[in-house]
């Protein structure tokens, strides 16, 4: 049992962190480095959507807006007003907050299906406004020579320490009070409501904090690419972010890391099928959700204590439990 | 001293009056029985008193506070705790933090403490951990301290609800139903269970069906029919008031 604490101290989320700090060392070759680079851009995005969905229970289909508003705060920051990329850095994920605060204000006055539409239409509103301010924004032919804090391997690095901060930051939020109330909300409004939980406020503290996750990893983004172009803020980009948080389990950090790695390098791995590509990809994405659980860390501890079976009596609570019972 | 009084507190539903100009007062150190047949308005009547429900009408006095159109999770904060006729637990979660929620509105620490595990952080989690095996012990639910609410056989789940409400540490404990669905044993117990919350200080507003139990345990008994407060003084004397034998049993004869 002694072993199993120790387990529990380290973490899967460090065990991963840990393996994201070597891989780059093997001199991996560029385009595998930018993929990974990708990867760790979009873990933030993620995590903003396990405070977001899996913890409060709130749905959002307009996170690549949120994502979109944080790269180019950056971006016109820096190259219309000449701000240091570290000012913008900070600067950036702010103005995301303080945009999804306007925008949660009136949207939680509405639940289920009404906020998802809203959340749509947010994201679309942003990259129509992006499209059609052409002399701040560039418009279509999108906003070039954008200043990088660092390029290369000390940007993955410095990148790979924020997403680590991000992830630690959210298991403790998780743990905590706060984390409590917003998951009373998730399984019952009233009797968070009733448990003195103020609903509306915390629904609006869980996007905010999404929304500055979402806002940094806009950042990172425009850091990688250097160029920022509306096409990468679209529909097609939120519903991705959606998949990855509900292949990773929803509320499972470590589970939503190893997701949106996976789910980023997928389409590069099955390139070498040339035009069926695509098609194999929504397959396997299908697969992949059918048995969705199949990323969650808790499943791994269980299959391995079935791999391993303790010996107990039939029927008892133990039993029940190596039976894979809830 | 009258702890939770309401004055003509009226409720509609489009044409229907779920709740018809009740008065009603409970005392500090009292368990109040509330009964009436089905549909008599009593579970509107505590939606109304703890915000779930805007009163149509009337007056809600918490001690000596209007507390009618306050939101519900300020009237918690104010001291009124609940529990639900339809269990509301948090159900994938465990037992420990359904009722750690009950604490919700007695945290001090904020977003910071919680990002950076500040000592008073740590601090005000030791303190609510050891309140909650506290009330874990006292409502005897100790076994079931780490095992998912929704594992919990249904009586056990109800004890949960009140050890939630327990733990915003209340003034009046509004109890919906508590007894319904329990066995023999279970009734016994929670009975034990309601005097000895009595016996801390915590004033109880009791529905319930079962009347032996509500002979038992009340001080004082409300009776309603169809939305209206028919009767209302000590069990034996309601028990005889014939506007409430023929709420239960119809006026005989006159249908017949």
């Amino acid at each position: 049992m002694a072993r199993l604490a120790f387990l529990k101290r380290i973490g899967a989320t460090q065990v991963i962190f840990l393996i994201l700090l070597l891989i780059p060392l093997s001199g991996i070759p560029s385009y595998q480095f930018y993929i990974l680079e990708r990867g760790l851009q979009n873990v933030l995005v993620v995590l903003s959507l396990v405070i977001l969905l899996g913890f409060t229970g709130q749905l959002s289909l307009g996170q690549a807006g949120l994502v979109a508003v944080g790269a180019y705060s950056y971006g016109i920051l820096c190259v219309n007003f000449g701000v240091s990329p570290w000012i913008g850095l900070v600067v950036a994920p702010l103005i995301t907050g303080l945009v999804s605060l306007a925008l949660g204000f009136p949207s939680f006055k509405l639940t289920g299906p009404f906020l998802v539409v809203n959340t749509i239409a947010f994201s679309e509103i942003v990259r129509i406004l992006i499209l059609n301010n052409e002399k701040i924004t560039g418009g279509p032919f999108g906003l070039n020579s954008i200043p990088t804090i660092a390029t290369g391997l000390p940007l993955y690095y410095f990148m790979l320490v924020i997403a680590y901060l991000a992830a630690v930051g959210t298991l403790r939020l998780g743990r905590s009070h706060i984390g409590l109330a917003f998951k009373a909300i998730r399984e019952d409004e009233i009797a968070a409501e009733s448990m003195g939980v103020h609903v509306r406020n915390f629904k609006l503290l869980a996007f905010v904090i999404s929304s500055v996750l979402a806002g940094i990893s806009g950042v990172f983004f425009a850091n990688m690419a250097g160029y920022l172009n509306p096409d990468s803020f679209t529909f097609n980009e939120s519903s991705t972010y959606l998949l990855m948080v509900v292949l990773g389990g929803m509320s499972n950090v470590a589970g939503s890391i190893l997701s949106s790695f996976a789910v980023t390098s997928l389409p590069e791995a099955l390139r070498f099928m040339a035009r069926s590509r695509m098609v194999v990809y929504a397959i396997i994405l299908l697969v992949m959700v059918r048995y969705s659980k199949v990323l969650e860390i808790e499943n791994f501890k269980r299959l391995f204590r079935r791999l391993r079976p303790i010996p107990t009596a039939p029927g008892s609570p133990a039993a029940d439990h190596a039976k894979g019972k809830p | 001293m009258s702890l939770l009084t309401t004055a003509k507190l009226t409720k509609r539903f489009g044409g229907i009056v779920a709740v018809n100009e009740v008065d009603l007062s409970v005392r500090a150190g009292q368990i109040c029985g509330l009964i009436g047949p089905n549909g008599s308005g009593k579970t509107t009547l505590v939606n109304v008193i703890t915000g779930i429900y805007k009163p149509t009408a009337g007056t809600v006095l918490f001690d000596g506070r209007a507390i009618q159109n306050r939101p519900s999770h300020e009237i918690c904060t104010l001291g009124v705790g609940r529990t639900f006729q339809n269990i509301r637990l948090l159900l994938t979660l465990s037992v420990f933090d359904n009722i750690r929620l009950g604490a919700h509105i007695h945290t001090r620490s904020n977003l910071w403490d919680v990002l950076f595990q500040t000592v008073k952080l740590r601090r005000e989690e030791k303190e609510f951990a050891d309140r909650i095996d506290e009330l874990l012990e006292f409502t005897g639910l100790f076994q079931y301290r780490n095992e998912l609410a929704k594992n919990l056989p249904y009586g056990r789940q109800k004890i949960v609800e009140i050890a939630r409400a327990l733990m915003a540490r209340p003034k009046l404990l509004l109890l919906d139903e508590p007894a319904a669905g329990l066995n023999g044993s279970e009734k016994g117990n929670l009975m034990t269970l309601l005097r000895k919350i009595r016996d801390s200080g915590v004033s109880i507003l009791l529905i319930e069906h079962e009347m032996a139990m509500v002979e038992a345990l009340s001080d004082h008994v409300f009776v309603l029919n169809y939305g209206r407060k028919i009767s209302q003084g000590t069990f034996a004397e309601i028990k005889n008031d014939s506007a409430v034998v023929e709420a239960y049993l119809g006026t005989g004869g006159s249908h017949a």
